[in-house]
């Protein structure tokens, strides 16, 4: 997409150096104003695009919650060239569900009685969808992976998701 | 004989284990926000999957913080932020380790606010500093609510705004610590 865009300036670019040459002096005027018009509009439209709702979009990965940790626990570097800040789609038994003072929820997803979890934290957008889970039944959820939480303080290891939504049953 | 010790030992290290499930706090859905004041704007931007760990008989605290576990509500700030600024693929985590210095004025068994100074180090981007700061915990109903505001400098962190921006970002950064800790089972 990238290279097609600076294929396409580069074309634009010779081509109204051959127009000024050919004494089409208004088309050129006219090809950058168009070109500025259009640097601005893509400007302003990067400038106020917002995080991608994680309710409709396809994951990049899809893995069991048991697995995404065993490779985090065998190398978070390497794991993290294959799935930090990408869209996870995993699958897990719900050891717990933790709503807090403010109403955000996080989805712990990990086997009983392991210390390891993948923990969801649930878009505030698609809060309801949480409400209907409940402990030891199995979920899939969506998000964008953040990271590892190494167990350095005693409390177990973590995988981060964020933004996380409930995939639904089909 | 023998049997004497074994229970002796077995109740002394229950006995143990209650008094140090009594000391330790923790949370893995704490708060922290960062923002950023100029003219041009203001741009603020939350984690709510920190995990911060207080000792209650040392004061010993510790906080851990993913980077890109920061939402804000522009997309492409988010980005900039994880990709130029913080590079969070090369560092993932920031981490505070420190002491509240005055852990013996805290009683934490009854229902007050205390004002609490805290010292410790630091590490966002890779660079470890020390830092101090104040704040107050508010022990609620068995739960511990730690909160703190303070500053901190992007050029001690060794972060770089690109030109363009320098406007739009500020070289002072709020930082606002809001944990609920839980006792540690």
């Amino acid at each position: 997409m990238n290279s097609l865009l600076l294929l396409a300036t580069i074309g634009l670019l010779i081509f109204s150096a051959l127009l000024w040459i050919f004494r089409k002096r208004k088309i050129v005027l006219l090809i950058i104003v168009l070109a500025a018009i259009a640097a601005g509009w893509y400007g302003f439209k990067e400038y106020i695009r917002t995080n991608k709702d994680l309710g409709n979009v396809n994951a990049d990965v899809k893995i069991t919650a048991t697995d995404l940790i065993k490779e985090y626990e065998k190398s978070d570097s390497l794991a993290n060239t294959k799935y930090l800040g990408r869209i996870i789609e995993t699958n897990g038994n719900i050891k717990a569900i933790e709503k807090d003072e403010n109403g955000y929820y996080t989805i712990v997803l990990a086997d009983t009685g392991a210390m390891s979890s993948v923990r969801c934290s649930i878009d505030t957008v698609h809060k309801e969808d949480a409400a209907p889970l409940t402990v030891n039944s199995s979920a899939t959820m969506r998000g964008v992976c953040t990271g590892f939480n190494k167990d350095e303080m005693g409390l177990g290891s973590d995988v981060i998701l964020n933004r996380c939504v409930v995939v639904q049953k089909k | 004989m023998i049997k004497k010790i074994i229970i002796a030992a077995i109740v002394f290290s229950l006995f143990a284990s209650i008094v140090n499930a009594q000391g330790k706090f923790y949370t893995k859905s704490g708060k922290i926000s960062i923002f950023s004041a100029t003219s041009m704007e203001n741009i603020s931007a939350v984690n709510k999957s920190s995990v911060c760990l207080l000792d209650s008989k040392t004061g010993d605290l510790q906080f851990a913080v993913l980077m890109k576990g920061f939402e804000f509500r522009k997309a492409k700030m988010q980005e900039d932020f994880n990709s130029d600024y913080v590079e969070s693929s090369k560092f993932p985590k920031s981490e505070f380790k420190g002491q509240i210095t005055n852990n013996s004025t805290v009683n934490y068994n009854s229902n007050v606010t205390y004002s609490v100074n805290v010292k410790g180090k630091l590490t966002i981007h890779g660079v470890t500093r020390d830092v101090e700061s104040t704040g107050t915990i508010t022990i609620k109903d068995g739960k511990l609510l730690a909160n703190s505001v303070f500053n901190i400098l992007i050029a001690d962190y060794n972060i770089k705004v690109p030109k363009m921006y320098m406007d739009n970002i500020s070289k002072s950064i709020k930082i606002t610590v809001d944990c609920t800790l839980e006792p540690l089972k």
